[in-house]
């Protein structure tokens, strides 16, 4: 750097080297400054503190809202006819039948989730009664218990229907003729 | 019994807040200078240096709980005072334009006289405002409270060796824009 624009350089940082604040800039910044609002940590606690049980009460008034549709659910539910999800397959019989999306009776296993394609399977009269249902099929069962209760014929009759169709096969046992073999004749 | 911790730990509270305060006060003699002298650095002018300096200050009172290392005050302040100051100036800038304009129709009509020196000074004030943020940072600081290069470093928070570097593009710079001086 040349020279003279190191001088010119000089000349003008010494300005900057030479400023002074004013002889009450002390006193007025320590004022300004006790001015502010206090800093204590209770004031980021409060808000804080606020928003968290802000969070917590949403939280806790969510849960009472919903819980009460599951009591519905439940309370639709009739005595005489259960509707459960497919997790309940363990209390079925060791052989159940279904019916499927067509209307066709298949066999199933206990113990084994019934397939999606399979609507509903009523279980033989030696046990409890029940009605298999895939959890997103629940609420429409539901609805259809609470239509039989509430006296709607047409539900009834539906119902019947399923009743009157086979819902168990027995098999009967093979029987076999006894086999008379005639005595060999004597040979030539 | 609870009355007992109540007091305790207001007491502590109390005395937190009072140990704050003094540490908070200690350092408020120790940097109005330099934070003055950032701001003035960026805006020359003492009163509008004086009100940044301000501003910086109530903004580290009101955050100081969060400072974590006490001893990075100094260069804590630097830097939000160098915001401050910077987002004035440009705030102001149009302003400045406006009176830059009215010196240089003023510098005409003396066209003949050789400049004086307030005129150059003005002159290279108005290079080293067009110079990066950066390097602009480390020119003013430099001045200031005759800060060495270690000094510097700390406060902005990079090693010497890149203050060194900014320093000789700084000057670099500038002797480009004010070439027309020799002349």
């Amino acid at each position: 750097m040349d020279e003279e624009l190191e001088g010119a350089l000089d000349t003008a940082l010494d300005e900057l080297r030479a400023a002074r604040p004013a002889a009450d800039f002390l006193p007025r910044l320590r004022a300004h400054v006790e001015a502010q609002p206090s800093r204590s940590p209770v004031q980021w606690w409060i808000p804080l503190t606020a928003s968290a049980s802000a969070v917590a009460a949403g939280v806790i008034v969510a849960a009472l809202v919903r819980a009460p549709r599951h009591d519905d659910a439940v309370r639709m539910t009739p005595p005489e006819v259960h509707a459960v999800a497919t997790d309940a397959a363990e209390r079925l019989p060791a052989v159940a039948y279904a019916h499927d999306a067509s209307g066709e009776l298949r066999r199933t296993q206990a113990g084994r989730r019934v397939t999606r394609s399979v609507n509903a399977a009523v279980v033989g009269p030696d046990s409890d009664d029940f009605v298999l249902v895939p959890p997103g099929q629940l609420a429409a069962v539901g609805r259809l218990v609470a239509a039989i209760n509430d006296g709607d014929e047409r539900a009834a009759e539906n119902v019947r229907r399923l009743e009157r169709s086979p819902t168990e096969i027995v098999i009967e046992p093979i029987r076999i003729e006894p086999v008379v073999v005639d005595p060999l004749k004597e040979s030539l | 019994m609870n009355e007992w911790v109540g007091r305790g730990v207001l007491g502590t509270f109390v005395s937190e807040r009072a140990d704050l305060d003094t540490e908070f006060e200690a350092r408020l003699r120790d940097s109005s200078a330099l934070a003055f002298g950032v701001a003035y650095g960026v805006l020359r002018n003492r009163e509008d240096a004086e009100e940044v300096a301000q501003d910086a200050f109530a903004r580290a009172f009101r955050r100081f709980h969060q400072l974590r290392d006490r001893e990075a005050f100094r260069s804590w302040l630097t830097r939000m005072t160098w915001r401050l100051a910077i987002d004035r100036w440009r705030a102001d800038r149009r302003r400045a334009a406006r009176e830059l304009a009215a010196a240089i129709d003023a510098d005409r009509l003396d066209g003949e006289q050789l400049m004086s020196d307030r005129e150059r000074s003005r002159a290279v004030w108005r290079a080293i405002d067009s110079l990066p943020d950066k390097l602009r940072m480390v020119l003013v600081l430099s001045a200031i409270e005759g800060h060495g290069t270690r000094e510097v470093a700390r406060l902005i928070g990079i090693p010497e060796g890149t203050v060194k570097s900014r320093m000789f593009q700084a000057r670099r710079i500038l002797a480009e824009h004010l070439r027309w001086m020799k002349s």
